[in-house]
């Protein structure tokens, strides 16, 4: 608690008044000779219990009245509801999530949560009189912004909202190393997060460090200011891809996207969707029920004479407008290339026939081949797939795979060769090569794989690959967690694992398609439609088109790119890479968006939050965006009517008790 | 010249000169006198026959009787003595308490009120004034003084020099310390030898079951019992409207209250208090005056030897 006029509260002594009140009382009572003591002290005994226990309450009562009105003068400032614990520290640190899914908005005061939560702060600096130091922290790749006093932190451009997803046990664990490394004293650190699990990943190792750190600095308190709720109805739209096709008469574009609610309550309405292309408008009509819907092959017809370009699919107004909007890029298919790295023949010749052998006869499909011993450095522009056969990489070659990966790129890691040792090799994506193994086919078929999406899936028509035909003598295990399989042998062994990336495609093939090892090359349909769609994922990025995600990694030129979609344009050029748009330099396009993980509706429940900052002072102050009451408020109020009722209660216990009920005893009555 | 004596009221005296002082009861004393006698003896009073058994003086047999019916009788008369009357009077702290009543509140507004004068005054008057009245109509009187340092005995005997060793005694009375009337009046039980009037002047601030032990243990030897019971209005009432500090006269520590917060619990104590004094001096045949500060002492005296003069005796 804080007090706008603290030095009254040395006045507090004066609370011991009417105890000094009641001691020189009692000295000032008329003394009178008694005689008939005897009566006086049964008659006091009689009384004593329930008059010591009134005496004490009108005492207690009259020292209550006094502190209040001492603390009622000195306009103490409460923060959050009721919460009336100590809040006099001098600097006061703001963790803000500036995330797409914080612009939620209240349809009544048009404020976001971030904004609501923004505005709060600053009434409850100006309550203090701005005398706290306050540091602000919104990026984990920013330093922190240090506040001027004069300065709102709604006037910050730090504080505006960006699409990019806020990584909170960064910038809780940047802001603790930050409170140790400058030797601060006692500190606030707010933190205002809708606590979605995407932003705060509770998984994050950093948790514990947080905790540990949290318990070393029991002078400083975590306050999770939390908007939480998603009570109003929203729609997020996200386009899953997109491919340009060129018929005889016209072109068209297909778009595969889906439209998410991602408000608490589901109910099912007709969006109109607008897909904006350049200067062209389709507006399509969506019937949205349920949690998700997804539109596969929206077909846009487009100008033949476009070869390539950007767009936007969006949504009608909702609570939050940062994710109505999706951009995208497309281009004529390239030439599909291929980069094929390998020290072993007999894999490489057969890879080489799979990626030169075009699905299309329009398509026109490139493949080069290296070899190990003689890569400083690989040459992947316009490169679709990259097949790395051989040792994990590590150095500057691992960290080129991983930038081509972070721009769309598709990665298909064979194991190295039997005769190579796999051991030592290195993690790429969090996984590893184990020992090769001689299996058992039997032991070793494939009886269940993704047939829905992704690599193994069905083909257009409906047929099924038959992976199940396929035999395994050799694998070469693949270590790993954060990887989905997408077909596993019989005993739940990988055989064809994708690893966890947000952009671009990784996977890894537990076995070489070698006569000795398995017959994938003899079968040659999987491996091919394997290899085949791996390089039409990675392809959709190549040729001049990206897509990212906001605040990853962009092209350094980006500054110099224009902007090509109708959002807001007076954004600065360094801020680019943390806004959602679609850019274009010359014929390369790229489209900026949040990151899918940002649809997610589902929020860090309140065990959880409290399990991850345990160890620490912290609470937790849930807030509404609709709520009009201020982080901190003057509550002298509840000190004047705790004062009064004091006072009154002290009247009622003071009464006199009714004087003459008993009778008067006359004299000469005696008995006779 | 003699001192005049405070506590003596020549307004009181001067209304007592024309009354008696009777005894209720028959009494044993040392010579003859106006009060009746459980022996028989010379007075004009016939008494009753009774056979004549050898041995009795034959000067008293009734010669009429034996000459008609040829029996011998011996007549019988009543004995006249005189009495024996000890005051036991209480010098306790808790006497010397004055009444302060504002205003005449409890006060009956009589010009002649004692009101102002402490209880061992009143005491002192009355048990100075029986005194002299007594002596003066022959009887015998002493005096006990209930206090444990001060007390002192003076055995009841006859004439005015004695008279003034009971009033000098009187005077030099002084209330202090706690009340041991109960055990005093035991010492006088065992005392007076013979059959005698106890006048007990005190508040009675002692235990109720002791004083009545003491008052059995006097009865059982044949006394006749008066209690002139000094209490005060505001004693009884306690008429205060404010926290008070009240002062033990008997030199207990003192008390701080509030007379209106307990004034209920008060008045039901000395309502039990006087319930259960009633009790006793009912059951005891005890002559019990309860004396405020506003009463009149020459009228409660005069009342009171009015009473017993007209009261029949009992042998």
């Amino acid at each position: 608690m804080m007090f706008l006029q603290p030095w009254i509260l040395f006045g507090l002594p004066l609370v011991l008044l009417p105890i000094a009140i009641h001691l020189l009382n009692q000295r000032r009572h008329r003394p009178i000779d008694w005689g008939a003591m005897h009566f006086l002290r049964q008659a006091t005994r009689m009384h004593q219990g329930a008059a010591r226990i009134r005496y004490w309450l009108i005492l207690l009562l009259r020292l209550l009245a006094v502190a209040c009105v001492l603390f009622f003068m000195s306009r103490p400032l409460a923060t959050g509801w009721l919460s009336l614990v100590g809040n006099s520290a001098s600097r006061v640190i703001v963790v803000l999530d500036r995330s797409p899914s914080m612009e939620m908005t209240d349809t009544l005061n048009g404020l976001s949560k971030r904004a609501s939560a923004i505005a709060k702060l600053d009434a409850m600096f100006e309550e203090k009189g701005n005398r706290s130091e306050r540091i602000l922290f919104v990026s984990p790749d920013q330093p922190p912004v240090i506040v001027p006093s004069n300065v709102k932190l709604a006037d910050l451009a730090e504080t505006q909202s960006t699409d990019v997803s806020a990584k909170i046990p960064e910038l809780v664990s940047q802001a603790l190393r930050y409170i140790q490394a400058e030797g601060l004293g006692p500190t606030e650190v707010w933190c205002c997060s809708d606590l979605q699990v995407n932003d705060w990943d509770t998984q994050s190792g950093l948790w514990p460090a947080i905790r540990e750190t949290l318990a070393e600095l029991p002078f400083v308190r975590l306050t999770l200011l939390s908007y939480a709720e998603r009570d109003q109805f929203n729609a997020a739209v996200r386009v899953q891809r997109t491919a340009l096709k060129r018929t005889d008469r016209s072109s068209e574009l297909l778009l595969d996207f889906s439209v998410r609610q991602t408000s608490g309550n589901l109910v099912s309405r007709v969006l109109p969707v607008t897909i904006q292309i350049g200067e062209s408008r389709v507006v399509v009509e969506l019937e949205l029920s349920g949690r998700e819907v997804v539109r596969n092959g929206f077909v846009v017809p487009i100008d033949s004479s476009i070869e390539s370009g950007a767009g936007t699919i969006e949504l009608p107004s909702d609570a939050n407008a940062a994710d109505n909007n999706f951009h995208f890029a497309f281009s004529r298919p390239a030439t599909m290339r291929s980069l094929i790295v390998s020290d072993d023949e007999k894999v490489s010749t057969v890879l080489q026939i799979m990626t030169k052998t075009s699905m299309s006869k329009q398509q026109q499909v490139e493949c080069e081949l290296a070899s190990t011993q003689k890569l400083a450095s690989l040459k992947l522009d316009d490169v679709g797939l990259l097949i790395w056969q051989a040792t994990l990489p590590e150095g500057a070659i691992a960290e080129q795979i991983k930038q081509f990966v972070a721009t769309g790129g598709a990665v298909l890691f064979l194991p190295p060769s039997a005769e190579s040792n796999a051991k030592g090799n290195f993690a790429m994506f969090g996984m590893r090569w184990s020992d090769w193994s001689d299996v058992d086919s039997q032991d070793y078929s494939i009886q269940r794989w993704r047939r829905d999406s992704d690599l193994l899936r069905n083909a257009e028509s409906g047929e099924i690959l038959p992976v199940d035909e396929l035999q395994v003598r050799r694998v070469c295990a693949v270590d790993g967690i954060d990887a989905t399989k997408l077909a596993s042998f019989s005993n739940g062994a990988s055989f064809l694992c994708k690893a966890a990336t947000d952009v671009g495609a990784v996977y890894f093939c537990s076995t070489l398609p070698t006569v000795e090892c398995s017959t994938l090359a003899d079968n040659g349909v999987v491996l091919y439609a394997m290899i085949q769609r791996a390089l039409v994922e990675g392809s959709s990025s190549a040729g001049g088109v990206h897509a990212v995600v906001a605040g990853s990694v962009v092209p350094a030129d980006l500054e110099a790119w224009e902007r090509v979609d109708l959002g807001d344009k007076t954004i600065v050029a360094a801020d680019r890479p943390h806004h959602a748009a679609a850019y274009r330099s010359g014929k390369r396009w790229l489209a900026i968006n949040r990151s899918a993980g940002e649809d997610d509706p589902t929020a860090v429940d309140e065990k959880t939050l409290q399990s991850l900052v345990a160890g620490g002072s912290t609470r937790i102050l849930n807030d509404q965006i609709e709520s009009n009451s201020g982080l901190t408020r003057e509550v002298w109020r509840w000190f004047a009517f705790a004062a009064v009722f004091a006072l009154l209660a002290e009247a009622f216990l003071t009464l006199p008790n009714k004087i003459g009920t008993s009778k008067a005893f006359a004299m000469g009555s005696g008995p006779r | 010249m003699t001192k005049p004596r405070s506590f003596l009221d020549p307004k009181i005296i001067a209304k007592l000169a024309h009354q008696t002082l009777e005894s209720r009861r028959a009494m044993i004393g040392s010579v003859s006198g106006r009060h009746s006698s459980p022996m028989r003896g010379s007075s004009l009073e016939f008494a009753q026959y009774r056979k004549y058994v050898p041995g009795d003086d034959t000067r008293r047999l009734d010669w009429r009787v034996w000459g008609r019916s040829d029996r011998s009788y011996i007549k019988e008369f009543e004995a006249d003595t005189n009495l024996r009357m000890c005051f036991a009077v209480d010098a306790s702290g808790s006497m010397n308490y004055c009444a302060k009543s504002e205003g005449g509140t409890l006060n009956n507004g009589n010009a002649e009120s004692h009101s102002g004068s402490s209880k061992l005054h009143r005491a002192k008057s009355i048990a100075g004034s029986l005194a002299w009245l007594a002596v003066k109509q022959g009887d015998a009187v002493g005096l006990s003084t209930s206090h444990p340092t001060n007390g002192k005995d003076i055995p009841p005997r006859r004439g005015a020099r004695h008279l003034k060793l009971v009033l000098d005694q009187l005077d030099l009375i002084k209330g202090e310390g706690d009340c041991d009337l109960p055990a005093r009046l035991h010492t006088l039980a065992e005392r007076i030898p013979r059959r005698g009037l106890v006048v007990i002047v005190s508040d009675l601030f002692v235990d109720l079951e002791e004083l009545s032990r003491s008052l059995k243990h006097l009865r059982h030897r044949k006394h006749d019992l008066v209690i002139f019971h000094l209490i005060d209005a505001e004693e009884l009432n306690l008429p205060f409207g404010q926290p008070m500090k009240f002062v033990d006269l008997e030199g207990g520590q003192p008390l701080l209250a509030d007379p209106v917060v307990i004034l209920n619990n008060y008045h039901r104590i000395v309502g039990d208090y006087l319930s259960q004094l009633k009790e006793i001096v009912s059951k005891l045949e005890i002559d019990y005056r309860r004396i405020g500060s506003d009463q009149n002492l020459a009228d409660v005296l005069s009342s009171f030897l009015a009473a017993r003069a007209g009261s029949r005796k009992r042998r």
